[in-house]
């Protein structure tokens, strides 16, 4: 029940992020589900077998994946998806405690607290690394699929003029 | 061929592209597409942050440069989106250099959404955000209103020409103040679950992200720059809130947590 709520607040909370990030209206509940799905692997991973990290890392990547699916399939930059996506993922309540720490001077916890948040970044772009790259992966049976469609499409339409 | 035409379009889809906050690997992958449809003899490309600068050399045309300065950024995918199809476009023949160069300029005027969606974005997200927290109900109610000052602070004081981290400051300052604000006024029962929950939707997490993935893409120089303007948000919004919290005791407040 719990990671029901939770994956329905992550998928809100990444479409409307999306919106501060311009995206165009049709791709929004794109990136509301790809958030989702990578806040929930997450959480489950996090919450029920207490392993924050690879969570962390098979949410991005699951989060990748479906990024790059929807960039074969619409003809769309790949970081529109990723970008709003691993909103919810990125460590920014860690910095906001490292911040608040410094603030209080307790410097100690500062370091601590920014290095888990710096721990988590490089593992959300260690996953962007590895499975972001075109050369594997690349849907691009999905990308001929939808050009030969089109181009039925446009003959079925020159067929109909004439 | 337009040799110098083909240079300007190229430089002027580049700035563009920067300007709506795309990776600087992908700037260089679009201008070289470009630039491919004249044959060239050799074509340099650098692509920062602040700026780009494309050289070309051919027999028919001679050595050309040209240099564009950027300073403001933003973040707009759509605008991305639509420029790389006007590239694709132009590539494939189907458009003129004129045609995109004219279809280019149209673009930067176009507003995707008006600003009482952008503002209620920042609202919604960061309640949901809250809530994911751990906050409760009424912790996303007192985060929608916290969200809906810092969206219409970010906003109006984007359309100025202020400096980022003055912006950044004075959104840091809107959200804990009214967080104090509100919690003295008991509507939502844990103080840092509205602050992060409103916090998070401008705090430099994803910018950070974005910033590895360009260095680690052997881009260091722009990633650096990118990585430099997270930390300088981190900073602004915590030197903003600590602001806020002195405010809120001179004042003669109590914060409770």
């Amino acid at each position: 029940m719990i990671v029901l709520i939770e994956a329905v607040c992550a998928f809100f909370a990444c479409l409307f992020f999306a919106i501060i990030y311009n995206t165009p209206k049709k791709e929004l509940v794109y990136c509301g589900l790809a958030g989702g799905v990578g806040y929930t692997i997450f959480f489950i991973l996090d919450r029920f077998f207490s392993m924050s990290l690879i969570g962390t890392f098979l949410g991005t990547s699951a989060i990748c994946i479906m990024a790059k699916y929807y960039a074969a399939s619409h003809t769309m930059p790949k970081l529109l998806y990723v970008l709003p996506a691993i909103y919810p993922l990125v460590p920014g309540a860690g910095i906001y405690y490292a911040m608040h720490d410094v603030m209080i001077n307790d410097y100690a916890a500062a370091i601590s607290e920014g290095f888990v948040a710096f721990k988590s970044v490089g593992v959300v772009v260690l996953a962007m690394l590895i499975i972001l790259p075109d050369q594997f992966l690349n849907f691009k049976w999905v990308y001929e699929q939808n050009f030969l469609k089109e181009k039925m499409q446009e003959y079925r339409d020159s067929k109909n003029e004439d | 061929m337009h040799y110098k035409k083909v240079l300007e379009l190229s430089i002027t889809v580049g700035e563009r592209l920067l300007f709506n906050g795309c990776a600087t690997h992908r700037i260089e992958e679009q201008i070289h597409k470009i630039l491919g449809v004249c044959p060239f003899t050799s074509e340099e490309v650098f692509v920062t942050t602040s700026g780009i600068v494309v050289t070309v050399d051919s027999p028919e045309s001679g050595l050309m440069t040209m240099v564009k300065h950027t300073t403001k950024k933003g973040m707009n995918t759509e605008r991305i989106a639509l420029i790389e199809d006007i590239v694709i476009n132009f590539t494939q023949e189907n458009i003129s250099v004129d045609e995109a160069l004219k279809e280019i300029k149209g673009i930067a005027d176009k507003s995707t959404y008006p600003f009482y969606i952008i503002v209620s974005a920042f609202a919604l997200s960061g309640a949901f955000r809250s809530f994911m927290f751990g906050g409760s109900v009424y912790d996303s109610i007192a985060a929608v209103i916290v969200g809906l000052c810092v969206g219409i602070t970010i906003q109006s004081l984007n359309t100025q020409k202020l400096p980022p981290f003055l912006v950044t400051l004075t959104a840091g300052f809107m959200v804990g103040f009214v967080s104090f604000l509100l919690r003295s006024f008991s509507v939502g029962t844990n103080l840092d679950k509205i602050i992060i929950g409103s916090l998070i939707t401008f705090a430099p997490g994803v910018p950070m992200a974005h910033a590895i993935n360009d260095i680690l893409n052997g881009e260091q120089l722009s990633g650096i720059i990118r990585a430099l303007e997270a930390i300088l948000t981190g900073i602004a919004i915590a030197v903003g809130i600590a602001v806020a919290l002195y405010f809120w005791r001179f004042l003669g407040g109590h914060v409770i947590e």
